[in-house]
């Protein structure tokens, strides 16, 4: 019986931070929804579309990414770039481990290779975070209500693609090693589609 | 009531992983259920899951949890803890169902003794190193990487061995993670419900609301005349009815001559 008013207030306090948690991402979804109003003509065309995993020599599905820095990015526009595609979250630890492989290349391989990281399916705030804890320079974009992950399906992350000038998938990867494994690695597949 | 759990917990089972179409297309369901935790310790990695472990969403909300505060996991969590408690360990949880059908394996049992209470403190310290501490300081989902033998047995078995590339990346953790569900499942056969008792750093959680728990098992201190033979005939670590160790499953109704224990709201 002398329990009774710790459980209300257990209740309580948990009511309140499943509410908090499940609010946030409703309102952020909302708030994601008014902001995607503009392109929602060709998304609801790919939308009904399902999805199935890649394999080297499909065909990227295009899609345009909203980047944390403001600007945006179509894959289909990058005819004259060998696109990196990396699927990463903040609470992955090998995507996280993995990230200064990234901001590396594109800083070595500025003029022919674009490196662009997608979140999966986090809010912004915790995205800009990151980034501004970590100083990162290359492109990272939002995925807030996972349409770019829906088109990329995979069982786990980190998921990472080379997808060639012809938009065509070359490389895929799923995990990660450190970073300094992982630079060689993503190194070689870019020199090697690069000299295609 | 032992007929009624039983089904309960196969019920459970199957619901939580009800995505079938997935063990024989060996991926995971992704669906926005996903985002939902079940009660009890089921595999985010099983390819029938339908939805996500909460000791397994607790370490990924911690380890960015200095990017965003984890409010749905801990709110979910108090609220199973503070509702439920410990039923969910005897009721609710598929691992607890395994481990009972593989102490049904006849041989020589081991009995609870000073010792089986003493390793029982096991668990939380699994629960502030793995569940938290190595999250939060390394960034790792520690519980899940290193230990959790109900993740090799949903996930890492299945996916592995239809998964070209994943049994490619598999090593020496794979091994230890491997070599740890035999121990596991051998332990379950001769102790009962040991992965539970020793290692579960879930059932640690909801022990702590042993006490505030709406739901659980009752002593009529009026009827009970003490004689103990409920907690003599538990195969828990219990000193009694209903402390921390206690997995609320009933059993203890039926040997209870005085008719001093229910199970319902408390």
């Amino acid at each position: 019986m002398k329990y009774k008013k710790l459980n209300s207030v257990i209740l309580a306090m948990a009511l309140g931070l499943a509410v908090t948690g499940c609010g946030n991402t409703a309102s952020e979804q909302a708030q994601q929804e008014t902001q995607q109003e503009s392109q929602q003509e060709t998304e609801q065309e790919s939308s009904q579309e399902t999805y199935k995993e890649l394999a080297a020599g499909d065909t990227a599905p295009d899609f345009t990414a909203q980047l944390a820095d403001g600007s945006s990015i179509t894959l289909s526009e990058q005819t004259d770039k060998v696109v990196l595609l990396n699927f990463w979250a903040t609470w992955c630890g090998p995507c996280v481990g993995e990230m200064p492989a990234f901001e590396k290349l594109a800083e070595e391989y500025k003029d022919e290779v674009v490196v662009l990281a997608v979140n999966c399916l986090e809010d912004e705030e915790t995205v800009n975070q990151f980034i501004e804890e970590n100083g990162y320079t290359f492109s990272i974009a939002y995925d807030v209500d996972g349409s770019i992950n829906a088109k990329y399906p995979t069982s786990g992350i980190p998921y990472t693609l080379v997808i060639g000038k012809d938009g065509v998938v070359k490389k895929i990867y799923l995990g990660a090693q450190d970073a300094e494994t992982q630079y060689n690695e993503y190194k070689n597949a870019l020199e090697e589609v690069l000299g295609e | 009531m032992k007929k009624r759990r039983k089904l309960i917990q196969v019920i459970c089972a199957l619901l939580y992983n009800c995505n079938f179409t997935g063990f024989a297309q060996g991926n995971i369901y992704q669906g926005e259920v996903k985002g939902v935790c079940v009660p009890g310790l089921n595999c985010y990695s099983c390819p029938g899951a339908i939805a996500s472990c909460p000791i397994g969403s607790l370490q990924s909300a911690l380890v960015s949890s200095k990017y965003k505060f984890p409010y749905y996991v801990l709110g979910i969590l108090l609220l199973f803890g503070v509702v439920l408690g410990r039923v969910i360990c005897g009721f609710l949880c598929p691992f607890g169902l395994v481990q009972e059908i593989l102490y049904k394996i006849p041989t020589p049992k081991m009995k609870k003794n000073q010792w089986t209470r003493r390793l029982s403190y096991l668990k939380y310290v699994i629960l502030a190193v793995f569940v938290i501490g190595i999250p939060v300081l390394w960034a790792a989902p520690g519980f899940c990487k290193y230990i959790c033998p109900a993740g090799t047995l949903e996930g890492g078995i299945f996916l592995v061995a239809m998964d070209e590339r994943l049994k490619a990346m598999t090593g020496n953790l794979y091994l230890w993670k491997i070599f740890l569900l035999v121990v596991v499942v051998i332990g379950a056969i001769f102790i009962f419900r040991s992965f539970c008792r020793f290692i579960c750093p879930l059932g640690a959680f909801y022990s702590f609301f042993h006490k505030v728990a709406m739901v659980g098992m009752k002593v009529d201190e009026e009827k009970c005349n003490h004689c103990n033979a409920c907690v003599r005939q538990c195969k828990m670590d219990v000193k009694q009815v209903g402390d921390r160790e206690c997995i609320q499953c009933g059993e203890c109704m039926e040997h209870c001559r005085q008719c001093a224990l229910t199970f319902g709201k408390k």
